[in-house]
């Protein structure tokens, strides 16, 4: 399977990736063999549809409101790379 | 050992305080050649010891953990200290809380020596992927000990710990388990709570125990296993049961299935020998041998590394140099002479994330995008239920499943870092379970010899989902009478 440089530069942006050109062009080549060795499953025509919804076990948590302990809301903020007052700082989204 | 050394401790032969000071004292010996530790407790793990030893001193009854000195993998959140998934990323993260498994280890009394190195974020299958040290194979230092839960098998293996925790995704638990020749158990999906466990791929990702012994794994896993509010994965089944309390009943009449699909040329003789010698040992102990098709489980490899990196491709996305863990705007910058928004978090995933970790965020963001959605994960999703149904089929046939743990023993750092395919494929026996959710086990069958060396080997059985009791009293019935 063919891989542009292009498409690789568009997944690592859809993917929020920054990659140097050394890595650009090592990982075209990476997921082309890794690509390729997916090629088994175009043999397979599913009977179903339907994804792996039922697969695993699991429930609906309840709806319940739980508050963060004190102690494990400041650990939290400490782990913050920029914070401001009580704040996470974050940077602007749009720019003016 | 851990039953052995519960007695010693509880008859005061020995201290909690004289059994944690002596692996401290092997960890400081040889850690440096092992490399297994990335950060070691020594104060915390002397007080858990301490309190131990305070409750024998008053005619307690201690629990079987209790006292005895384990390790975790550095996914795995122990609130107030260091936890880094073996990525640079998270090189100064202080985990605010615990994981579930450290919360009901600690209720025991157990002991906590430290965290142990892993492949970053948990992927890879030999531990060359980690962003901080280097961990050999006990067996051979020019050898990898198998990943991703790499430190905790050599912690086990090389004496260290008793007991370590790791996270099996794909065969992680159980492949360094089988290169470093101990017993690695990744329980039934569900089994154990994933809460505090640095999530890889969500669908996949099973806590579970390396030790020395299946009588040992089954005494931790006992003391994890259980539903938990906190992890709506779990299934709800009640904590407690004491696993290793039935390891003793009988396994004549059971029936193992040997799947044809799982032992191909692909497989080392050496192993494929000793495998066969594993299978007429299950045999001579009143065990069926039936052989068993898992159509389906052809595409097993494939299916894996379509959906679980797409999984991760999703939970990295909260790696993005805003929130914690390394980002470029540090303290020292003000947020007018640093970049925009887009670029934190292209700059912060850039510097912080290794090479494996970015391969399978790309893989995963590619199958997942516009186009070819339909293509690999829909397909690949469809192919999971199919192989499960596979199973399902085989298990109304057979109680378990045996096959080698992978179709070599360890082999040379280096060997298979150059082609991302021939890496992937240590994993083919392994990934079924994730794929499917089902119990496993691997277990030493024998030796090989390579290059002046011996090399372990390993044997795993499989089970239904939620019987690991089935799973863990065959593997405990071939150990009692290896």
């Amino acid at each position: 399977m063919a891989l542009t440089l292009e498409e690789v530069r568009h997944t690592a942006l859809l993917a929020r990736l920054g990659l140097n050109d050394k890595e650009m062009h090592s990982l075209q080549k990476d997921l082309v063999t890794v690509l390729d060795f997916f090629d088994e499953l175009e043999t397979f025509v599913p009977q179903s549809t339907s994804a792996a919804a039922s697969l695993l076990p699991g429930r609906a948590r309840s709806d319940i409101q739980v508050i963060c302990p004190s102690e494990e809301r400041a650990a939290i903020k400490k782990n913050f790379p920029l914070a401001k007052d009580n704040f996470l700082k974050v940077r602007s989204i749009f720019s003016v | 050992m851990i039953r052995d050394l519960h007695q010693r401790l509880q008859e005061r032969y020995l201290s909690a305080q004289e059994l944690t000071d002596q692996y401290l004292n092997t960890i400081r010996e040889k850690d440096q050649s092992l490399g297994a530790f990335l950060t070691v407790f020594e104060e915390s793990a002397r007080e858990e010891a301490r309190r131990a030893d305070e409750k024998i001193g008053r005619g307690e009854k201690i629990d079987l953990l209790e006292g005895i000195p384990g390790a975790l993998k550095d996914n795995i959140c122990v609130a107030g200290t260091r936890t880094t998934a073996g990525s640079k990323i998270l090189d100064n993260y202080i985990a605010p809380y615990s994981a579930t498994v450290v919360t009901r280890l600690k209720e025991r009394g157990t002991t906590i020596l430290g965290k142990t190195n892993l492949d970053e974020f948990a992927m890879g299958s030999s531990m060359e992927n980690s962003a901080y040290s280097k961990t050999v194979n006990p067996h051979d230092p020019n050898r990898v000990p198998g990943g991703s839960s790499g430190g905790s098998a050599v912690a086990v293996a090389g004496g260290e710990a008793v007991w370590a925790l790791g996270s099996d995704t794909g065969g992680s638990v159980r492949l360094p388990a089988s290169f470093c020749g101990i017993v690695g158990l990744k329980p039934t999906y569900g089994r154990v709570s994933r809460s505090g466990l640095i999530a890889m791929a969500s669908s996949f990702d099973q806590i579970g125990p390396l030790t020395n012994s299946v009588e040992d794994a089954a005494i931790v896993f006992s003391r994890l296993a259980g539903s938990d509010p906190l992890d709506a994965t779990t299934a709800d089944l009640p904590a407690g049961k004491p696993f290793e309390e039935f390891l003793e009943n009988s396994v004549e009449g059971l029936r193992i299935g040997i799947p044809k699909e799982y032992w191909t040329d692909t497989i080392d003789p050496k192993v494929r020998a000793l495998c066969e010698q594993a299978v007429e040992r299950f045999q001579a102990q009143g065990m069926k041998i039936e052989e068993v098709t898992l159509p389906e489980s052809r595409l097993a490899l494939p299916v894996y590394y379509i959906l679980v990196p797409s999984e991760i491709s999703s939970n990295m996305a909260r790696f993005d140099g805003m929130k914690y863990g390394f980002s470029v705007n540090d303290e020292k910058k003000t947020m007018a002479d640093t970049s925009r928004l887009l670029e934190t978090y292209l700059d912060s995933r850039h510097y912080g994330f290794g090479t494996e970790v970015k391969r399978r965020i790309m893989l995963g963001t590619y199958a997942l995008s516009a186009g070819y959605y339909d293509a690999y994960y829909k397909k690949a999703s469809a192919v999971r239920n199919l192989i499960k149904k596979n199973f399902e089929d085989i298990f109304n046939k057979v109680d378990l499943l045996f096959s080698p743990t992978t179709p070599t023993p360890a082999f040379r750092f280096g060997e298979k870092t150059e082609d991302p395919v021939k890496m992937y494929l240590s994993d083919i026996f392994t990934v079924t379970a994730n794929l499917t959710g089902i119990p496993a086990i691997s277990f030493p069958v024998g030796w090989v010899l390579e290059e002046g060396r011996n090399l372990p080997v390993g044997g795993q059985l499989m089970g239904k989902w939620f019987d690991e009791e089935t799973l863990l009293r065959a593997a405990h019935a071939f150990e009692k009478n290896q």
